[in-house]
């Protein structure tokens, strides 16, 4: 199993989600389309991203 | 004689307006179409007779008067909540605020439409109905997640359809099937009764076969004027990066010409559309996830419950960091737009690929759809614009290429106004049928 595997087994079996064998090999699939995207997404310094503390998507930032 | 269903949306109402259309008949028109032309497109699942009569007995003499129209199977109705696409009803049984807009105006609910299960994904393919199909070639993907919407309008099965896109979900199928679909701005219309209401993505969207369908309906659904500018004078701005990478070359080359008819293009940058996508995959899976009842993953197709998984499986830091970005993101369109009127990049990255291998064919090597699709499409969402897609020719292959617009927060009319323009001269693609 591979070590994606067993994290993704570890934690959905915390939050109280089934998943069986063929469920990791879709999540595999996914965490394979997905992975360098969230990857990018995980070394941004959060530092440079300023927040929007009263996020409104019905409108322009103010 | 013409099929009642051959016209438009708008000649539909101005032909019962003026008697020369009786709204009984063409709903029965309608209902008997949809008998006839489903059973290829499937992309209806739903349609309650007694209903759409009573409906159309009470309804109000407005600018939708006895038109009839299908609606997503997100949204509910007094006698049916809404599924999300799975067997369960997961909604009240109430007439949803978006409905409702519709309903006020004179239209009338003449079925409900298949669509991609719990909305996770942009093909159409998971449905426990099956999948709907593309109206122009149905052996290809409609797109979705609202597939019965496009296919429906596409289809002429009806003239104008309600549909949804918390992530490209009405843009994304429109250019697929070769239809304008219409994403309204984040939080424009009243959301009870509606399966994105705990959303902060999702919108309502209209489907039509031409720009001026599109507004009227567009009118109605948000229950206000949008006064015809002039399309062609509008300041089009294009961001290469990512939008227009790894792209079907034919898709890139007919949505460079159509644009090259506007009068006023520009290359603009944003800095941080690239981390849409990721950023956007975060927020759509997350709130997604979170909205489906305890129980309904156990029934759904393995691929829905895949997304499902795999959306718990994001820590809590990455969602923060999706969330500047969607910062960072909505203040460079602010920017963005006090140069350009609207931003455009191609809806689709490939046309609609086939139901039975649904690979996109991309420079990069073959893709799933979903991954590029959303590239394209959720940095509407996360942001809260409204966007639209266009058609404006066809692939080789014979499938619909759409072009997409994205404009301010609210100004809605700026993308019917663009759509008048491309429209102008354009034929429709043909339907299947």
């Amino acid at each position: 199993m591979t070590e994606f595997a067993v994290v993704a087994r570890a934690m959905l079996a915390d939050a109280g989600l089934p998943c069986t064998s063929d469920d990791l090999q879709l999540l595999t699939v996914v965490a394979q389309v997905l992975g360098p995207g969230l990857a990018a997404l995980d070394a941004i310094d959060v530092r440079l991203f300023a927040p929007e503390h009263d996020l409104d998507p019905a409108r322009a930032p103010r | 004689m013409t099929h009642p269903q051959e016209l438009g949306l708008a000649a539909q109402a101005r032909a019962i307006a003026r008697g020369d259309l009786d709204g009984s008949e063409l709903l029965d028109a309608t209902l008997e179409r949809i008998e006839e032309r489903n059973p290829q497109l499937n992309a209806i699942i739903a349609t309650f007779p007694a209903h759409s009569r009573q409906m159309l007995a009470d309804a109000p003499r407005g600018p939708l008067y006895g038109v009839p129209i299908t609606v997503k199977d997100m949204f509910g109705l007094p006698w049916r909540g809404f599924h999300n696409g799975t067997r369960r009803e997961l909604g009240p049984r109430v007439l949803s605020g978006p409905v409702r807009r519709l309903v006020e105006a004179g239209a009338v609910v003449a079925a409900v439409e298949n669509q991609h299960e719990l909305g996770m994904g942009t093909t159409g393919l998971a449905s426990p109905h099956g999948p709907a199909r593309n109206p122009v070639n149905l052996e290809h993907c409609p797109g979705g997640s609202s597939s019965g919407s496009a296919s429906a309008v596409g289809g002429h099965l009806v003239a104008g359809a309600l549909g949804s896109d918390s992530g490209g979900s009405t843009r994304l199928p429109a250019g697929w099937s070769g239809v304008l679909g219409l994403k309204v701005t984040y939080g424009a219309v009243p959301y009870d009764g509606y399966s994105g209401a705990n959303s902060s993505l999702s919108a309502p969207g209209v489907f039509a076969r031409d720009s001026a369908d599109a507004r009227l309906l567009t009118q109605a659904l948000l229950a206000r004027g949008l006064p015809a500018g002039d399309g062609g004078a509008l300041r089009v701005g294009i961001v290469r990066t990512p939008f227009w990478e790894d792209l079907d070359p034919e898709v890139a080359a007919t949505c460079e010409a159509a644009l090259g008819t506007f009068a006023d293009i520009r290359e603009i940058a944003l800095k941080s559309a690239a981390l849409s996508t990721p950023a956007g995959a975060v927020r759509v899976g997350v709130e997604l996830a979170a909205l489906v009842p305890d129980g309904v993953i156990d029934d759904v197709a393995p691929t829905t419950r895949a997304l499902f998984q795999f959306a718990a499986l994001h820590p809590a830091l990455r969602l923060i960091r999706a969330d500047r970005v969607r910062a960072a993101v909505r203040r460079e369109l602010v920017a963005a737009f006090t140069e350009v009127d609207v931003i455009a990049w191609p809806t689709n990255p490939a046309p609609a690929p086939p139901l039975s291998a649904p690979v996109l064919a991309l420079p990069s090597g073959a893709a799933l759809p979903d991954g590029p699709n959303l590239r394209q499409a959720v940095i509407a969402n996360l942001a809260g614009v409204p966007g639209i897609s266009i058609p404006v020719g066809l692939h080789s292959s014979g499938l619909p290429i759409g072009l997409q617009l994205l404009a301010p927060w609210g100004h809605e009319t700026v993308l019917l106004d663009a759509a008048d323009h491309l429209s102008a001269d354009d034929e429709p693609p043909p339907a299947s049928r």
